[in-house]
């Protein structure tokens, strides 16, 4: 599969203007959340990923591993997509061989449970699904009908990383962090025997 | 004789990646792809010495597996430690009130996994 010419599609941007002050914040942080995730994550399997574009950009360039994986909860919920170049795929592989759709799924399952772990600081719980990965040319997005998307577009010496996260959240979500006392999450990495 | 580990975990990537690691440093690594062939698995293979295991899985979660093989029957005893992206302190009381041995949040190193499976099957 070679790197295809970006097929963009022309999406809604997030329906700002109609969250509350307490929902902006907590979207301002979620995005937060979710850039640093993306930088981690790719750094532990060796590539350097740099956010470039603004937040709430309007399109997705096509790419041809795209892998989706949702998460709920009482207060926040809804999907993460992340979609990736086949440089990109391979270059992070763990095993030689390794399928690459398995890889990009399984990619997305540590983003999001890196998100999670992250927002486990704030108070909030989300459940992970399984992610689903789709292979194509020239895939496209279409809009969505969440209330809540925000993109962010990251740059690599082998391509773009596409991050999108579509979204339900409750107006009343006050994201604030837990004390340290409080801070119970174990971190990516961390081995811990009973 | 070598140990035999099994690792249960939906991604085909991440049994291969324990199956790496394992098996250089001896062990014998057989894998399951979903918690119902996790626990058909455990249950008919009394060589299993100790499991690996996901805790987001379909047809039956890693949690769900290890609830199930600690309340009795073949294989009860064996060693289980959970691999996965949760760190969420509520799952891993769950786990461990179950009967698990041990929780590894991915990624894993790949020397402390093996050093893990070496104390848990000595």
């Amino acid at each position: 599969m070679g790197e295809k010419l970006p097929n963009w599609t022309s999406v809604p941007s997030a329906v700002a203007n109609e969250l509350t002050q307490e929902s902006k914040h907590a979207v301002s942080l979620v995005d937060g959340l979710a850039q640093d995730a993306t930088a981690a994550l790719f750094d532990t399997y060796g590539v350097t990923v740099e956010q470039d574009g603004p937040v709430a950009a309007k399109g997705l360039q096509a790419t041809p591993l795209v892998s989706i994986i949702g998460f709920s909860s009482n207060a926040l919920s809804g999907s993460l997509i992340l979609a990736l170049p086949q440089a990109v795929a391979e270059r992070t592989l763990p095993v030689a061989g390794a399928s690459l759709a398995d890889w990009s799924g399984e990619l997305a399952n540590q983003l999001l449970g890196r998100l999670k772990n992250q927002l486990l600081k704030y108070q909030v719980v989300i459940n992970m699904s399984l992610p689903v990965v789709v292979c194509g040319d020239a895939l496209k997005l279409l809009a969505t009908a969440r209330q809540i998307t925000r993109y962010y577009s990251f740059s690599s010496e082998l391509g773009k990383v596409f991050i999108r996260l579509d979204m339900e959240m409750d107006s009343t979500l006050m994201l604030v962090p837990k004390n340290d006392e409080a801070r119970g999450c174990i971190d990516e990495g961390e081995l811990l025997l009973f | 004789m070598s140990k035999r580990v099994l690792i249960v975990d939906d991604s085909a990537t991440i049994r291969q990646q324990v199956r790496m690691a394992l098996t250089q440093a001896g062990f014998d690594v057989i894998e399951a792809a979903d918690g119902e062939d996790g626990v058909a698995k455990i249950r008919s293979d009394p060589g299993i010495s100790a499991v690996i295991c996901d805790v987001n899985m379909p047809k039956k979660n890693g949690l769900e597996l290890i609830e199930e093989i600690k309340a009795g029957g073949a294989n009860s005893h064996v060693p289980i430690v959970m691999l996965t992206t949760e760190g969420q302190p509520a799952l891993v009381q769950r786990a461990k009130q179950a009967g698990a041995k041990g929780w590894i949040v991915k990624p894993f190193k790949a020397n402390l996994l093996v050093a893990a499976m070496q104390k848990l099957t000595a």
